[in-house]
């Protein structure tokens, strides 16, 4: 399925697992919003330079592809479509510029807060005190995941 | 309800936010007729008029304090993103205010029913009783009252907003007097992770303030809060004042999604049958009768966002007596628009706020920022005391929501990494990035210092004839700057910072540059600086002793009309290193007392009437707890 791909280069791109973006349920609005502001070949041509890359550093060598590649993990971090320079498809010429919140769905769903198991401001309760414990030990241990686990 | 026009009401407040809902709500206790002028919009249900600002909080682009409001160009608003610095140093300003200051009055305010009293932190701590003689250190006013005279007031505030705090942590970092058994409505709200990693590394040890001859002695203190804590069960203590406990939303600044944070609405839905409110109602002028008396008050009101001249009509009001509760910069300009209360030419004067110096970095380990009300402890030390004849005072906020009023919210560091971060400096994807923000946000956070700003005649709100707003009311034109009183505290503060730093052996990542960000940019002995403005607007008619000197009696009644109260921080005479709208809510339910005791005067002349400074025991309301 096309979102599939996308969502399979988004993990690329941020970092979490296509089962993590996928339980945010935006996958398919940003697919959608990505279509609209930068064009079906543009993204065409990320996916295959990222897909292209397999395992080794991202295919991201030319500007236009790493400029929609940033604004796609954007996109995941903050629920905000960051606007785009340099827009090449004429019919997303028009709408490629401006920035925005995808909705407050998005900015509630954004990664960024995640990344140390945290939550949007004002959008989630807590319980009354849970700020005066440690941060959940788990944001140090998922973080440094990758490479500490197996040297010890 | 008949047209407000078509009868006479004992008492109009003009504006419906925090100070004017508060005196309404008195006046309408006692039963008094109250007709409550709003300027801005009101939403009709007010659930759904919460759930509407929470969608337009979270979607919108740039998260600032006026962000979820419903705003009317009708009544605008100013706003912190109308000011920006340039890159050579100076600022510009657009939107509402006109600036003609050296430095910018960098704080904005809400004009929409509720006022900034919808936006505001909730952060609900008592002045000192020294904060009320400041003029003797030489710098700035003395009050016409002392801390006793408020004491009671600030008691009954407590329990009208609900307080949550602890008596025994205040009568000891702070030095706050309470009487005996005294305890707030509600226990303390939980000190933040970061505060209590603070206490550990800070509680007991010195800093050398450059102001002080000997060192200071550091303690972690939690803080007052206008916010719903667990209830205290000790006796005197009252019950939380409505909505539901704090939850840790971390978004008090601008909206509660759960209404744990005290607003004027609570206040409003307490109302009795005897207060009218009419929204979208901009007062243009108090109308002053030959007596000297006020006698009403002309109003305009639009139709929705339709600001054109023909959706506008205009009316007038007459009341026995009128309570002006617009905020100080409104307050001041309204008086001056109506060539009232200035034979002390001090209208408009004084005009204060709390210059914020933020410092920012990253702690050792995550501590888990983003959580929880923006600040939940402070450091005391360095509000009081000889030193402040050398420097202006300041209280210190630990700021638990990372780097958002230094430089914004993460979506800048986001930006960044992405932008160019990396070993080629060409942008951060996928693990690296993950794993480089998830510590570097996990680790952000701030110190607030709020300055004490001396009254200075200079700085001040006038009006000018060319210059207007949609409907052709005068926009505020505005003469600030910091006095050197104040830059030396900055300066003192930052020295003080640099030692936290240490103590804590947090990486300092706060830097000072012209340009847009930073449109509070000012340079002094040869290092740079800035500030922001906590929206703590002051001392526009400024309470004094003395007609000739001041604006307002002790009770926030112009001398120069006896009829016409002027109520909010406008009054201060000093804005003290406290927040201030406790103590403006304190004075206003004490103002309320004196407005009972006029209106009654009135009608029934001598027999009422207690004696002076003794509570009635017709004022139900005053001294309650
Ligand atoms: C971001 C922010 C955070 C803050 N945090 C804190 C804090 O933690 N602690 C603290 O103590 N203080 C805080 N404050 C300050 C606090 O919000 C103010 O002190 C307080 O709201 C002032 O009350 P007021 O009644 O004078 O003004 P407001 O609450 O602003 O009410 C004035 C009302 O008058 C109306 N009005 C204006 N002009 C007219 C007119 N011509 N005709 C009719 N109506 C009119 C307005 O629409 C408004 O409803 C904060 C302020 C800001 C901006
Ligand atoms: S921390 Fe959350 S629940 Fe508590 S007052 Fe702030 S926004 Fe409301």
């Amino acid at each position: 399925m096309l979102v599939d791909h996308f969502i399979a280069i988004s993990a690329e791109l941020t970092g979490f697992s296509a089962e993590e973006l996928r339980a945010t349920g935006m996958a398919g609005v940003y697919r959608a919003v990505v279509l609209e502001r930068a064009g079906a070949e543009r993204l065409g041509r990320l996916e295959a330079a990222v897909t292209g890359a397999g395992d080794g550093p991202l295919g991201l060598d030319e500007e236009p592809e790493r400029e929609l590649a940033r604004a796609v993990a954007h996109l995941w971090y903050l629920g905000t479509w960051p606007g785009l320079r340099v827009p090449e498809d004429s019919k997303a010429q028009r709408l490629a510029g401006e920035p925005f919140v995808v909705s407050s769905r998005a900015y509630t769903e954004g990664l960024a807060w995640r990344t140390f198991h945290g939550n949007a401001p004002g959008t989630a309760a807590q319980g009354h005190g849970s700020w005066s414990t440690a941060p959940p030990a788990g944001a140090t241990r998922d973080a440094d995941a990758a490479a500490p686990a197996e040297r010890r | 309800m008949s047209a407000p026009e078509a009868r006479r009401w004992d008492v109009i407040v003009v504006g419906a936010g925090f100070a004017g809902s508060l005196v309404a709500g008195q006046l309408g206790e006692r039963g008094w007729r109250v007709l409550v002028l709003e300027a801005g919009h009101g939403a009709p249900d007010a659930q759904q008029g919460h759930l509407d600002a929470l969608e337009s909080y979270r979607s919108a682009m740039a998260k600032v304090p006026n962000s979820p409001y419903a705003t009317s160009g009708a009544a605008p608003s100013p706003d912190v993103t109308d000011l920006s610095g340039n890159t050579d140093g100076g600022f510009d300003a657009g939107g509402y205010f006109v600036q003609r200051g050296p430095l910018p009055y960098a704080s904005g305010y809400l004009r929409a029913n509720g006022g900034t009293g919808l936006a505001w932190t909730g952060l609900a701590p008592r002045m000192h009783p020294e904060d009320f003689r400041a003029g003797d250190f030489g710098h700035g006013r003395n009050w016409p009252i002392g801390y006793q005279d408020l004491e009671p007031y600030y008691r009954a505030a407590e329990r009208e907003i609900g307080v949550a705090g602890d008596v025994d942590e205040q009568r000891e970092a702070v030095g706050l007097p309470f009487p005996d058994g005294y305890r707030y409505p509600m226990q303390a709200i939980p000190r933040s992770y970061l505060d209590r990693v603070m206490a550990q590394a800070l509680d007991g040890r010195p800093v050398q303030d450059p102001a002080t001859d000997g060192p200071t002695r550091l303690r972690v203190a939690t803080t007052p809060h206008a916010r719903n804590g667990l209830p205290n069960p000790a006796p005197g203590a009252g019950q939380p004042a409505g909505g539901r406990l704090c939850q840790g939303h971390a978004s008090c600044v601008p909206i509660c999604p759960s209404q744990a944070k005290y607003t004027p609405l609570r206040t409003q839905a307490r109302w009795g049958p005897s207060v009218t409110l009419v929204t979208r109602a901009v007062v243009t002028r108090v109308r002053i009768a030959g007596n000297g008396r006020a006698a009403g008050v002309e109003y305009q009101t639009y139709h929705e966002d339709a600001a054109t001249p023909a959706a506008v009509s205009t009316h007038s009001a007459d009341a026995d007596l009128v309570v002006l509760a617009t905020h100080a910069i409104e307050n001041a300009k309204l008086l001056l628009a109506s060539g009232a209360a200035n034979s002390s030419d001090q209208v408009g004067r004084n005009l204060m706020d709390h210059p914020v110096l933020l410092t920012w970095g990253l702690m050792p380990h995550r501590i888990g920022p983003y959580r929880g009300p923006g600040s939940t402890s402070g450091l005391e030390g360095f509000r009081f005391g000889a030193a402040r004849a050398r420097r202006a005072p300041f209280r210190i906020e630990i700021g638990n929501w990372g780097w958002t009023w230094a430089l914004g919210p993460p979506d800048g560091r986001v930006a960044e990494l992405l932008r160019s971060g990396g070993p080629d400096g060409r942008g951060l994807f996928g693990a690296e990035l993950r794993r480089t923000l998830g510590d570097r946000i996990g680790r952000e956070f701030a110190f607030q210092f709020e300055m004490e700003q001396d009254a200075d005649p200079a700085n001040r709100v006038t009006i000018d004839p060319r210059q207007r707003d949609a409907l052709g009311n005068p926009r505020p034109v505005l003469h600030y700057d910091l006095s050197d009183h104040v830059k030396r505290g900055i300066a003192a503060a930052k020295s003080v910072s640099d030692q936290l730093f240490a103590l804590l052996g947090a990486e300092d990542h706060t830097r000072f540059e012209p340009g847009p960000a930073w449109p509070g940019y000012f340079e002094y002995e040869g290092r740079p600086y800035a500030y922001r403005g906590a929206g703590h607007g002051a001392g526009t008619h400024v309470m004094g002793d003395s007609p000739a000197t001041s604006v307002v009696d002790q009770w926030q009644r112009c001398w120069d009309h006896p009829n016409l109260y002027t109520v909010g921080c406008g009054s201060m005479p000093t804005v003290a290193t406290s927040n201030p709208s406790l103590t403006m809510a304190a004075l206003a339910l004490r103002s309320s007392d004196e407005i009972h005791r006029d209106l009654l005067a009135r009608r029934r002349p001598v027999s009422v009437r207690g004696a002076a400074g003794v509570a009635d025991p017709a004022l139900q309301g005053a001294d309650r707890p």
